[in-house]
């Protein structure tokens, strides 16, 4: 009889020690298929990097246009969720830093085209609204810093547009500047290498833009580079096929890249622009599924390409680019 | 006598056998090919809590303030964080975005929130 008490004790003993180790688990968890996680995932997001770190946010996920920003570690490889930009969810905004502070303005909501501009400051996790974009609502346009000054050029407002607006933080104003001579288009990419501003793909008339311009950040003029189309009679750009519009551009180590977007279909390819001799080559294809409305950034130097979506699902991944590494499939 | 304590000795050790293997199991879920688990840890900062929503044991969410409002407040409490995680967890499981809006933090009363 004495045994079976303490035998019964230590069962008692036992079953709470396990409840207990149950119930205090602070973790609760599922399984989800890797091919249907989507986590942060859209396309058209607007972005900005500050201090090596990149805010990536609105954007569409397919259903909604969006508010919510995220700051994405590069080195770590995870997501924070930070303040909501105040205005409407939206796609197609443009985002840019200057002297420390990100700004995300212009874009669609769904039914407007929008105008409205707003500053991040990283420090206090808040947002600002700033004066409206000057020029005309729009989305699709393309955006750059130099000199801590932005600018937002082309787009789509009912019309394609090929003007270029400055904001000048310091004053809280914008200024119209030279326009591009030509090659007015929505959805086109912008790259800085030095204190130039390189404007290329895009699509307007449904067509795909070839025109590629330079602007210099001091004089704030445009320069007509070689079309990114095999229209010339010499060689060197037998093999351009890249125009398109809704890829990710990054520019990294004073060499610009146009990855993924649309081009006859959705695309996986890569090119690199040397701004010295004036030419592209194409590079290593992205590694993931090909896709439109990816996000491109460059932090320390090294260049990425997050986000976008195919013709249905949302990507959530990240992708590193090295474009001086052999390819190694399993990496 | 000694019968009786090598008794309740050997009933001691397979019990608790049993509980290393209990505790040490994998989950019935185990790992599946193609599967990812999610997880979400609540973590201590800034003299608040914050959350991670882990994805195979790595922070695929590092949520060390009080997600979508201005400011960088910490949740007062672990509970907030744990049920915030959870909400976001839930969110990502049934495919929607992971993002938490100031009205859900208000619906959830989630202190510090008006």
């Amino acid at each position: 009889m004495r045994y079976l008490k303490g035998y019964s004790l230590l069962l008692v003993a036992s079953l709470m020690a396990c409840s207990k180790s149950s119930t205090t688990t602070d973790k609760i968890g599922n399984w989800i298929k890797r091919s249907e996680f989507e986590g942060v995932g859209r396309s058209a997001a607007a972005s900005f990097v500050i201090d090596n770190k990149a805010y990536v946010g609105t954007g569409y996920d397919g259903e909604n246009r969006l508010q919510d920003f995220w700051v994405y570690d590069v080195d770590l490889n995870q997501w924070t969720q930070k303040a909501a930009l105040p205005g409407v969810g939206r796609s197609g905004a443009v985002g840019m830093a200057m002297a420390g502070k990100g700004y995300v303005g212009t874009g669609y909501d769904g039914l407007n085209k929008l105008s409205d501009f707003y500053q991040y400051d990283p420090a206090s996790n808040t947002w600002a609204r700033k004066a409206d974009f000057a020029g005309t609502a729009r989305y699709g346009a393309v955006s750059f810093a130099l000199n801590d000054k932005g600018y937002i050029a082309t787009g789509y407002d009912g019309n394609w547009l090929k003007d270029n607006w400055r904001y000048d933080p310091a004053s809280n104003a914008w200024t119209q500047v030279q326009s591009l001579t030509s090659g007015k288009r929505q959805d086109g990419n912008a790259f800085v290498i030095g204190n130039k501003a390189y404007v290329c793909m895009g699509t307007a008339n449904g067509t795909y833009v070839s025109d590629f311009y330079a602007f210099d950040g001091g004089t704030e003029t445009w320069t007509a580079l070689r079309a990114i189309d095999n229209v010339s009679d010499q060689s060197y750009d037998d093999n351009y096929n890249f125009k398109g519009s809704g890829a990710a551009a990054f520019a990294m180590r004073g060499l610009g890249y146009i990855a993924t977007g649309t081009k006859t279909g959705l695309s996986t390819a890569v090119w690199e622009y040397n701004p010295g001799t004036d030419l592209w080559v194409q590079k290593t294809d992205f590694e993931g599924a090909a896709r439109n409305g990816a996000t491109g950034f460059t932090v320390k130097d090294r260049g990425f390409v997050v986000l976008g979506t195919s013709s249905s699902q949302p990507f959530d991944n990240m992708f590193e680019f090295d474009p001086t590494a052999p390819y190694n499939q399993y990496d | 006598m000694t019968k009786r304590k090598l008794f309740i000795l050997a009933g001691a050790a397979v019990l608790l056998l049993l509980l290393i293997v209990a505790r040490y199991r994998k989950p019935a879920s185990a790992q599946q090919d193609g599967m990812v688990q999610l997880t979400v840890v609540p973590f201590e900062i800034k003299g608040g809590w914050g959350y991670k929503v882990m994805m195979d044991n790595k922070p695929y969410i590092y949520q060390d303030v009080i997600p979508g409002v201005a400011g960088n407040r910490a949740f007062h409490s672990k509970e907030d964080a744990q049920r915030v995680g959870n909400l976001v967890l839930e969110k990502m499981m049934q495919h929607k975005l992971p993002a938490v809006t100031l009205a859900e933090l208000t619906e959830m009363q989630v202190a510090g929130i008006q």
